[in-house]
């Protein structure tokens, strides 16, 4: 089978160049995909777009189901927003470099109260100029995971999956993994 | 459980973990045999190199890669000029490096560089990544590389 290897150092920028944590990504620095209705990275998108992680109730559904925020808002629980100023927004951008790279947040509040079954990973395309996200316009790329207890297995284990309104959440250690090689 | 990813991530991918990490131009090295792991050419590299590798065939400079539409496939948008190869033999594998790596660069017994790709190479109705018309390669003909594209059809 024909397959596709990279070489340990070219291996080793993958997760920063896919996540881009705390980067405002202006038109031009996003030439490996300009012109399209998709970000320059996991973290950040094109001009402006904002990186949100949301932890969600209520069934989880593909990627290709939403099409915006908006059409989920009411089983949103808590948000975490990737920005430029301050660095990282509300993501560290200290742990993007190893594969998998380190997915660790500061406390945010939780804005309503349910149990977490799922999260969400958007990109969402803001207003032109500033970082800005919209939770009505078109979300450019999204990953979608499990929530659950420790040590059930799930994308991301939280000690309780019951999220209370007001109270404050982080998220530690949630690892991404890049190929580094692929048949095809 | 699986994550599941939005289609885009496969092209993203494509353009930000592979693309952006090549410069324009770029080189090729061609070599016949069984495609090695890109692990074991690190680790290895005098064993693989132009002037010790019965199994290099040729080097190429001045290729450039693009992602079109920003769609899932990079392809080889600027083939490089013709080169006569070092030896003759079938060409089966190749290094993609990420810069424009010299000859004498590849003559050497020091890594050129240790950001590159190891990818198949084939004849026009093949699979590989860099295909060519006929890849019976000899030493006495200009060898051109017909096209190349590759695509994130991820199975990991």
């Amino acid at each position: 089978m024909p397959t596709i290897d990279f070489s340990p150092g070219m291996a080793s920028g993958i997760s920063t160049r896919m996540l881009r944590l705390g980067e405002n990504l202006s038109s031009t620095n996003n030439v490996a995909v300009s012109g399209l209705t998709i970000g320059s990275g996991i973290g950040n998108g094109a001009a402006g777009a904002m990186g949100l992680l949301l932890l969600m109730k209520g069934t989880r559904p593909l990627p290709t189901d939403q099409t915006t925020i908006d059409a989920l808002a009411a089983d949103v629980l808590v948000r975490f927003v990737s920005n430029s100023s301050p660095v990282g927004g509300d993501f560290q951008t200290t742990q993007q470099g190893p594969n998998p790279a380190i997915i660790s947040t500061s406390y945010k509040n939780a804005e309503a109260s349910g149990v977490a079954t799922w999260f969400w990973w958007v990109v969402a395309q803001g207003q032109s100029g500033a970082p800005s996200y919209s939770t009505s316009l078109p979300l450019h790329q999204q990953i979608i995971g499990s929530v659950g207890t420790t040590g059930t297995g799930a994308d991301l284990e939280i000690p309780n999956t019951t999220i209370t309104v007001g109270e404050a959440y982080r998220v530690m250690n949630l690892r991404l993994q890049f190929p580094t090689s692929w048949i095809y | 459980m699986a994550l599941t990813y939005h289609p885009n991530i496969r092209k993203l991918f494509m353009g930000r973990a592979v693309l952006a990490a090549f410069s324009s131009p770029m080189a090729i090295s061609v070599y016949t045999g069984s495609q090695p792991t890109a692990l074991q050419v690190t680790n290895n590299w005098t064993s693989y190199t132009r002037v010790t590798s019965l199994d290099f065939l040729v080097h190429y400079q001045g290729g450039a890669w693009t992602q079109p539409n920003s769609d899932i496939l990079l392809q080889l948008f600027t083939i490089p000029p013709g080169v006569i190869p070092t030896r003759s033999g079938t060409a089966t594998w190749a290094i993609l490096w990420n810069t424009n790596i010299t000859g004498a660069a590849v003559d050497g017994a020091t890594l050129p560089t240790p950001n590159f790709l190891v990818v198949p190479v084939s004849d026009s109705i093949g699979q590989g990544v860099i295909r060519y018309a006929d890849p019976i390669l000899f030493n006495a003909t200009v060898a051109t590389i017909l096209d190349g594209s590759m695509g994130a059809y991820l199975t990991v």
